[in-house]
Order: C-alpha cells, then sequence, then structure tokens
C-alpha cells in the first residue's frame, strides 16, 4: 500500500524566487487543486468556502481567479484530476493479468488502495460529488457511466450471464461505490479490508456465487476453495 | 420527517413473504420519490451515503429500514450459506444510486414498471437464484395500497 502523502500547501517563497511567471501559476494552481480536496473532506463540499481554499492554498484570492472562475470549477478540476490516476492505476494494474475476472480484482484492489492512502482525495471522488451541485454530479454520473463496459465483459464468461438484465451493471457499480463511500465516512476499519466483498459482490452475477465468494477469499489471501 | 417515517415503517405486511414485501417496499418508495422531486432529490443522496450535511438520524433510519429489510433475504431456504450481511448494503446502495443517477441524467425517475422489475432482480437474484431474479422481470403489477402510507410522508 502507498503511503499516506500530506499536500504541501505551503506558500511559494517571497522575493526572487526564480520562478517563472508559468511556474507560479502551476504552482498556484496545483496547490488549489490540493486545498479543494482538503478543505472539502473537512467541511464538505456545500459548505466549503473559496476563502477556506485560498487560505489552505496560501494563495490570494485573485490568484484563485486568475485559475478558476468558481468553486465549482476547482471542484471539477481536482476531480478530473483524481480521475486521470486512477485510470492510469487501474490500467497499471490489470495489464499482467490474463483474464477477466482478476482483472476486477486487482482493479478494485488498486482502487481500494489509493483511497485508503489518500482519504481526502477518496471523498473527493466517492462522497462529494453526489450533492455537490448539478454539474458535478452529472459529471459523477458520466464517470460512473465510463466504468460499465469493464464490468459488461464480464456477460461473456457463462451463457447464463448474457441474460442478465440491462441495468445490472449500473446496479452493481452503484453497489460498489456506496459499500465504499459508507465504510469511508464511518472510518471504522481500513477501507482494503472491503476488498473480499466487493469481490464477490461484483463478480456474483457474472460467475455464480459459489465461485466469486472462492474470488473473494483469494483475494483476501485466503485459498480459493 | 423523522417521525413520519416512523409511520411508515410498520404498515407493511411483516408476515407477507420476503420477495413480496421488497417489491412493495421498492413500488412504494419510487411512487413516494416520484411524487415530490424534492424529496427524490433529498433521500436519494442521503440514502446513498452521501449527504455529508443531510440530517443523519433520518437517512439512518431509512438506511436501516431498506438494508434490514433486504438483509432478510438471508433467510431464504435458498439463499447461499454465508452470505455477507453486506450484500443487502450494497444492493439498498446501488438501488438508490440507480435512482438518484436517473434523476441526474433524466431529471426524472424512471417508469416503476420499467425500474423495480429490474431492481428486484439484482435484490432476488444472490438471495434467490437466477430463475427466481427472472420471475421478477415478469411481474410488473404494482402493489395496490402499498403506496397509501407514503401518501402521508411530506418532507
Amino acid at each position: 500500500m502507498a503511503a499516506k502523502r500530506e499536500p504541501d500547501l505551503g506558500p511559494l517563497p517571497g522575493g526572487h524566487h526564480g520562478l517563472s511567471p508559468e511556474q507560479v501559476a502551476e504552482s498556484q494552481r496545483e496547490r488549489l487543486l490540493a486545498a479543494i480536496a482538503q478543505v472539502s473532506a473537512e467541511r464538505g463540499y456545500r459548505a466549503a468556502t473559496i476563502a477556506e481554499i485560498v487560505k489552505a492554498a496560501s494563495v490570494s484570492s485573485r490568484a484563485f481567479y486568475e485559475s478558476f472562475e468558481s468553486k465549482e470549477a476547482v471542484f471539477l478540476a481536482a476531480f478530473e484530476a483524481v480521475l486521470a490516476h486512477l485510470e492510469e492505476l487501474i490500467a497499471a494494474a490489470v495489464a499482467p493479468v490474463p483474464d477477466w475476472p482478476h482483472k476486477v480484482v486487482a482493479g478494485l484492489r488498486a482502487l481500494l488502495e489509493f483511497f485508503a492512502a489518500e482519504p481526502a482525495l477518496a471523498r473527493l471522488v466517492l462522497v462529494e460529488p453526489i450533492t455537490a451541485s448539478p454539474q458535478i454530479a452529472t459529471r459523477f454520473r458520466a464517470a460512473v457511466v465510463e466504468c460499465i463496459p469493464y464490468l459488461r465483459a464480464g456477460r461473456a464468461e457463462r451463457p447464463e450471464a448474457a441474460a442478465l438484465p440491462d441495468s445490472t451493471e449500473d446496479s452493481l457499480l452503484g453497489g460498489l461505490l456506496v459499500l465504499t463511500a459508507r465504510s469511508l465516512l464511518a472510518g471504522d476499519r481500513p477501507l482494503t479490508e472491503l476488498l473480499p466483498d466487493l469481490v464477490e459482490f461484483a463478480l456474483s452475477p457474472y460467475l455464480g456465487p459459489e465461485r466469486a465468494k472462492g474470488l473473494g477469499r483469494e483475494a483476501a489471501g485466503f485459498p480459493a476453495a | 420527517m423523522e417521525t413520519r417515517v416512523d409511520e411508515l415503517l410498520p404498515r407493511l405486511d411483516t408476515a407477507a413473504p420476503w420477495r413480496g414485501r421488497v417489491r412493495a417496499a421498492l413500488y412504494s418508495l419510487h411512487r413516494f420519490l416520484a411524487a415530490d422531486e424534492r424529496a427524490a432529490d433529498l433521500l436519494l443522496a442521503e440514502l446513498a451515503g452521501a449527504a455529508a450535511d443531510a440530517d443523519p438520524p433520518v437517512a439512518e433510519r431509512w438506511t436501516e429500514y431498506l438494508f434490514d429489510l433486504i438483509d432478510e433475504g438471508r433467510e431464504e431456504p435458498s439463499a447461499p450459506p454465508g452470505l455477507a450481511s453486506m450484500t443487502a448494503e450494497a444492493l439498498g446502495g446501488g438501488i438508490c444510486t440507480r435512482l438518484y443517477a436517473a434523476v441526474v441524467r433524466d431529471g426524472r425517475l424512471p417508469d416503476e414498471a420499467e425500474i423495480v422489475p429490474e431492481l428486484m432482480y439484482c435484490v432476488v437474484l444472490p438471495y434467490c437464484g437466477r430463475d427466481a431474479a427472472r420471475e421478477e422481470l415478469e411481474i410488473s403489477s404494482p402493489v395496490p395500497g402499498a403506496l397509501e402510507p407514503l401518501r402521508r410522508i411530506r418532507l
């Protein structure tokens, strides 16, 4: 598991720091992205203010508006950045895995390890978007829809799976998201401990309950049978 | 709202078969949410476990109700041994997020005859198996009377 990384939100040194205006702007933008995650995790997106965000980022309000037009805009930018990182993580995790069921296990493991190491970012992508604003909720929904084909590939695993209702993947993804979000909010155990249950839940419609349970046990480090 | 939720919960026939009670609850929930746009927005966000600034007792009571009802599926004779209680939480969460997603995407809930049988398929599958789940796709009639207690609830 990756070590927990605290965002470095300290201000740039004053005076002649030798950075170009473009480098300064990029640094400020990155600190604002980290700050929206930090403030949203502490106060919730809707309660967070731009004053709190610029304070956490150690930038001026003017610098904020030079990079983003609104709180919603900085949130969406942070959301997109985390999604892009997750796509890379999952792609790297599943690439060496030969079969679909174990790709699902590898992808879920990569996600949970990231969320466990970065709880503020986990909250930013899992919890806040649903109630943040209509535009953010719509983007969140689009991100979920983008995941559907990865699960739908499981319909080729067995003839029975080909007859699953069209909405199966949507419901499964909703369940996976809610389980992870609720566990994140509860904070009563490491998120990575969810892996066997998530694996069993996600794979059961495609592989049948027994094989899915076995893969869940295998994901937890126990013999599959 | 909390006391009105209390009014709702005991009114479903606890002696009825589990599948029938879940089906009645889902039709009732759908009709309640469809009748009040604001209620749908609030409740579905709460049920999805995502409203950090929502009223926690109300959200908790609704989620407990739905998850407990689904979890009773483990007592069905056909339920595989060792099925985790987390299955119910995932299924309930999946239902809520699907309904919420439809509101986000289309601005309204999908037609009950379209979505409830598919939701029931997903709920029944892990507890009762594929044949029972497929039966749910053919049961499209709403449950008369189950709606009535919910009509009185206003957020």
